[in-house]
């Protein structure tokens, strides 16, 4: 019942200046696509998916953004973290095992699809993209312990990989139409880009979205998207293409902690 | 889902096919989180407490969860009550479900203005939340722990409202039954019942901090249903206008037993977290069960017991 843990940092990768990845012990049921909230007991509690699942650890990558990600930047091994989860549906790794699959990971968003690879690796053909602003943003460049088809990068700057946006690899994957599942995570208008390219495509996708959390157990309905209503925290963060097809908040606007929407 | 006609309820003036409510405070953000409730089962809907000016709540940790319950301390987080009734307005072109408007004023005046707002929405009622035990830094003591207050706000709310007027009450005070008195005599159309007990804490042994970024926080769920009960049951003995039972309901036989102490209306809020979203179809499908293990052929049948 009571889900809430403090668990040491066991180890801390500083991953680029602005992202770190903190290592905790794996004593959770948990897979790729679920989260975590976390909390320092001062600048609030957040959600954070899991970048990486081993037997021994569970990894967060973290983007340093306001109070509580720069408190826990300050964070060394031996430090308590104060966690409660696993929480949401994750990806669906039985019915991706065996799959051709392109994950196309931006900025953050790259941690979840990381998980996901190294989790399923030699289980799946695995292509991956991944999107940063420049090669300074990169995550995971060396980083991945996953056996991978393909791995391919875009930076905004072209300081790494091609100059300009995961959908211009797409554009450039040949055989983009023989993927049986596309999986993607990152920055909602990045997520768009790929909804609006596969469109015609006719490939079956999952979309790992974020929105304000509150509860995280399902019940104050801060994270519901219309018109549904459907929960980030219990249905989500993991939605196919068809429902999110029929979510018309998405890429449009998201709640803020009033629940007031805020356009993107 | 198609529901049993068996549970068609008409609670004041609105009818529905089912007289589970989801109460303020759950999955009542926004018009698609009360859809949700309702393609689940739900048969009367609350849209979240608003007041004049949004509020972003308290900063998290604002649950935490405990054996038999759950304890929560939100911050009376809303959009504001002009953007809190688009949300209602965008439900209402979906559903014609019933809603509950909920409503929470600082005082009297802001009760006034905030009610004026509801009355010209399509709202079908007025809920008056006198009683979140979330916000006594900021509010002081819950306005329901004074008969004076409920009476004074309730009757001048009452007095410009088209729309009936339900009173939200709390379970911590000594005097309830004195409270839904004064309440029923100030015009009060129903009451709902009861707001989270406590308020209570928890505290984290490993890090010595109250798991609560509020440090208190309500308690609901499972443990506080024997409280509920019985207060609705003494509450309707005492007055004549309809109650809204609330406070614990996980099952079918919960909510029966609500009914049984007196409620007309059953509010259905953590059982969300226990038994998911569906769990409003589940109760629903429940009660059918029992009524036809009985030979009832409506949930109305089921009477209060002596």
């Amino acid at each position: 019942m009571d889900k809430r843990f403090a668990l040491e940092i066991e180890s801390v990768n500083i991953e680029n200046s602005g992202h770190k990845t903190f290592e905790v012990k794996n004593i959770f049921d948990v897979k790729p696509g679920q989260f975590f909230m976390i909390t320092d007991y001062k600048n609030g509690e957040k959600p954070f998916s899991v970048s990486r699942i081993t037997k021994e650890r569970v990894s967060f990558t973290v983007k340093k953004l306001g109070s509580f990600t720069s408190g826990l930047f300050d964070m060394k091994p031996g430090d308590a973290l104060y966690i409660r989860g696993p929480y949401g549906n994750g990806f669906d790794c039985e019915l991706l095992a065996g799959k051709k699959l392109l994950l196309v990971g931006g900025g953050c968003g790259t941690g979840p699809l990381r998980s996901l690879a190294e989790y399923i690796s030699g289980k799946a053909e695995i292509n991956f993209i991944n999107g940063a602003r420049s090669k300074e943003d990169l995550l995971f460049e060396k980083g991945l312990d996953a056996n991978l088809a393909s791995y391919s990068c875009a930076t905004d700057d072209g300081s790494a990989g091609i100059k300009g946006t995961v959908i211009d690899v797409c554009k450039n994957t040949v055989d983009l139409k023989s993927h049986d599942y596309i999986v993607t995570s990152g920055p909602e208008m990045m997520l768009c880009a790929v909804r609006d390219y596969l469109k015609d495509t006719g490939i079956p996708a999952f979309y790992l979205i974020e929105r304000y959390m509150k509860c995280a157990v399902g019940i104050c309905g801060q994270c519901s998207v219309d018109p549904l209503g459907v929960r980030v925290c219990v249905e989500g963060p993991v939605f196919d293409g068809d429902l999110l097809s029929r979510l018309t908040e998405f890429g449009v606007y998201k709640r803020d902690a009033s629940g007031t929407c805020r356009e993107f | 889902m198609e529901k049993s006609k068996k549970l068609s309820v008409k609670f004041l003036n609105c009818k529905s096919d089912s007289p589970l409510v989801l109460p303020a405070g759950i999955m009542d953000v926004s018009y698609g989180s009360m859809l949700f409730a309702v393609q689940n089962g739900a048969g009367f809907v609350t849209m979240k407490s608003c007041t004049l000016e949004p509020r972003s709540g308290h900063a998290g940790p604002v649950v935490c969860e405990i054996e038999g319950a759950m304890i929560n301390a939100m911050g009376l987080c809303n959009p504001g009550i002009e953007k809190g009734l688009e949300e209602i307005e965008k439900f209402k072109k979906e559903s014609d479900v019933p809603v509950i408007s909920s409503v929470f004023g600082a005082n009297r005046d802001e009760f006034v203005k905030l009610s004026n707002y509801v009355n010209d929405s399509s709202a079908d009622y007025i809920e008056l939340n006198l009683s979140c035990p979330n916000v006594s830094s900021e509010f002081g003591t819950p306005l329901s722990a004074s008969k004076e207050m409920v009476a004074d706000i309730v009757g001048a709310v009452k007095k410009n409202s088209r729309l009936p007027v339900l009173a939200k009450l709390s379970p911590n005070t000594h005097d309830v039954t004195g409270i839904a008195r004064a309440a029923e005599n100030a015009g009060a159309d129903g009451l709902v019942m009861i707001n989270t007990l406590g308020p209570g804490m928890v505290i984290d042994i490993n890090a010595r901090r109250p798991v609560i970024s509020a440090k208190f926080g309500g308690i609901s769920g499972p443990a506080v249903k024997p409280v509920a009960v019985k207060l609705v049951y003494q509450v309707t003995e005492a007055v004549g206008i309809p109650v809204i039972g609330m406070g614990g309901v996980t099952t079918g036989s919960d909510a029966i037993e609500m009914i049984m102490a007196g409620a007309s209306l059953v509010g259905v809020g953590t059982a969300v977290y226990y038994r998911g979203i569906e769990v409003f179809n589940r109760i629903n499908s429940e009660i059918v069960e029992y009524l036809d293990k009985v030979g009832l052929d409506s949930v109305t049948g089921i009477k209060r017991i002596d």
